[in-house]
């Protein structure tokens, strides 16, 4: 495992270089495409576990942090999907270039499943992409985490009305979101997409709300080969006033997704 | 990979057997040791070394802009640092991981002392490692429940009744509150065992359980040695009940020397939840820090 810092498109990006721990390393590449915010922390150490099944299959592995998010360069408040979709694509280039892998593959949980279509879309050399649980419509995922964060207050000490001269920014668990962020989350509908992500794609959901069912509609026919798993697991990416929850695994999850990368670059 | 670096943050491996995960953020431009402590941020209970909702990078990264190296890295077995086998207890470990973090700022010369910073368990970790070494001249503990062993159940069962009774307290105060009462959507059960409970308590709890005397005398010891200590304290942790509980007593007498500042933000929960929280602790730590900077940089000298 290699932490180390590259240059993106907006700062330096911070992220950790996995090598095939086989005997026979691939010629693919594999990049994890992190959530956003309180979601991002929550799904370290799924991620780092994926990390290491999927290495000790023999692809390179990279795990990096978006601008604004986790060790990278950047504020939360400055993030905007099209410079998370460019994070993605230096991310890539530095996986391929680092690694020699020429065959990529892209596994986003959450927001960053969306945003690993819209990247796949934009770069035209994506493989294979692996949706967790993705955010489908933006709209409704900012009314979620609006929800969330009223929940968490609800009850608590915390008083968003204090501080000095108070902020303007939308507060989502913890973590500021600027305006032109709201407003690419507003019109973030991946029903509207026309375009393949990848030929293989892997939708992969822990809970069941009709929006993955409308993107496998949606999917099928587009894509060369889609697979759809529905695999009862907990929500590890949302905030619980409960310590353990924070070292929760859904191992059954990230099995599925090693072995249907594994079958996908055979 | 090509391992380019930031010009103010860079990965880092370091320690043995297995290696610890970190990110070293160096003031802007360095022409050489500046004679100041570097900071060493630790884990927050689970959470890699980004700190819950990012605080521990927003501090390394304005600890930094006012002239302080900053490390966090993470523990063994938490956030990217594998876990290590040892017979050894977990508090025991945590502190001969912050001595590994020291040894190598030591080595790569960007200080000699060092000034620790934890939330939570962070802190805990932060005062264990500032009683057992000499290179810490300064900690600023967030959260920290500082109790040695295991924590008495009465004191505990206070704690959690403190923070029910202030929470109520509160609550019976806001007009916000009563409305929510009114229409339904409080939990006037609770608020009204509340109010049996005041009524029956006459003035209301000074319940004080004697801190745990190993403790008390570690705080005495860390002041007369000495080390500038920050104790910050959420009005929503069960942090601050403990504290109260314990060692507030104490602290007229250690406060007195100068060493020990005790501060509570109100109107926030144990993790910064809201972001006027974050800026405002943020502030308050690196404050603290700028007003001790020449105390350590002599103490550096001696």
């Amino acid at each position: 495992m290699e932490p180390f810092y590259f240059r993106g498109p907006s700062g330096m990006l911070f992220g950790v270089y996995h090598p095939p721990e086989s005997r026979e390393p691939r010629d693919v590449g594999v990049v994890l495409c992190y959530p956003l915010g309180q979601e991002y922390i929550r799904s370290h150490r799924a991620f780092l576990r994926l990390a290491a099944m999927l290495s000790s299959k023999g692809f390179h592995v990279l795990r990096f942090d978006y601008s604004g998010s986790g060790d990278s360069e950047g504020d939360s408040s400055e993030q905007t999907i099209g410079d998370l979709i460019d994070d993605i694509s230096a991310a890539t280039d530095e996986l391929k270039g680092g690694s020699g892998a020429s065959r990529i593959c892209l596994v986003g949980l959450r927001l960053g499943g969306a945003l690993s279509v819209i990247a796949g879309i934009r770069r035209g050399d994506v493989d294979a992409v692996v949706l967790w649980d993705p955010v489908v419509d933006g709209a409704a995922h900012l009314k979620h985490l609006k929800s969330l964060h009223e929940e968490w207050l609800s009850g608590s000490f915390a008083d968003p009305a204090s501080g000095s001269g108070g902020s303007n920014a939308f507060e989502a668990l913890g973590f500021p979101l600027g305006g032109p962020m709201l407003a690419d989350l507003e019109s973030l509908d991946l029903l509207e997409l026309r375009e393949k992500p990848a030929d293989e794609v892997f939708l992969v959901t822990s809970v069941e709300p009709p929006d993955s069912v409308r993107l496998k509609n949606h999917l099928q026919g587009m894509v060369g080969s889609l697979r759809y798993g529905r695999i009862p697991a907990p929500e590890v990416w949302i905030k619980k006033d409960d310590e353990m929850a924070k070292g929760l695994v859904p191992i059954q999850v990230l099995e599925a997704i090693s072995e249907w990368i594994e079958e996908a670059f055979q | 990979m090509s391992g380019r670096s930031l010009p103010s943050e860079r990965a880092l491996l370091f320690g043995k057997p297995l290696p610890l995960v970190g990110v070293l953020t160096e003031p802007p431009e360095v022409p050489g040791p500046n004679g100041l402590p570097a900071a060493i941020i630790l884990n927050a209970g689970m959470l890699h070394r980004v700190g819950p909702n990012r605080l521990h990078v927003k501090a390394a990264r304005r600890l930094a802009r006012d002239g302080f190296t900053a490390l966090r890295f993470d523990f063994s077995g938490i956030g990217d640092s594998p876990a290590r086998e040892s017979d050894l207890p977990l508090e025991r470990r945590r502190v001969d991981e912050v001595g590994e973090a020291m040894d190598f700022l030591s080595s790569s010369g960007k200080a000699e002392k060092f000034v620790l910073l934890g939330i939570c368990s962070g802190a805990d970790a932060a005062f264990d490692t500032a009683c057992h070494d000499d290179r810490v001249v300064g900690a600023a503990l967030i959260n920290g429940f500082h109790l040695h062993h295991r924590a008495p159940e009465e004191l505990i069962d206070l704690a959690k009744e403190g923070v029910r009774d202030r929470y109520y307290r509160r609550s019976l105060l806001s007009r916000d509150s009563w409305r929510r009462f009114l229409s339904g959507k409080s939990d006037y059960r609770a608020v009204g065992r509340f109010v049996r409970g005041q009524v029956g308590r006459g003035k209301g709890s000074d319940a004080q359980v004697a801190p745990e005397a190993g403790t008390e005398s570690e705080w005495r010891s860390l002041v007369e040695r000495p080390v500038d200590s920050l104790l910050v304290y959420s009005e929503g942790s069960l942090a601050l009940d403990t504290y109260r509980l314990t060692l507030e007593r104490t602290v007229p007498e250690l406060s007195s020397t100068g060493r020990l500042a005790v501060e509570v933000i109100r109107k926030t929960d144990h993790v910064f939840t809201l972001l006027w929280s974050q800026d405002h602790l943020v502030n308050l730590i690196c404050e603290w820090a700028l007003a001790e900077e020449r105390t350590w940089i002599s103490w550096g000298e001696r």
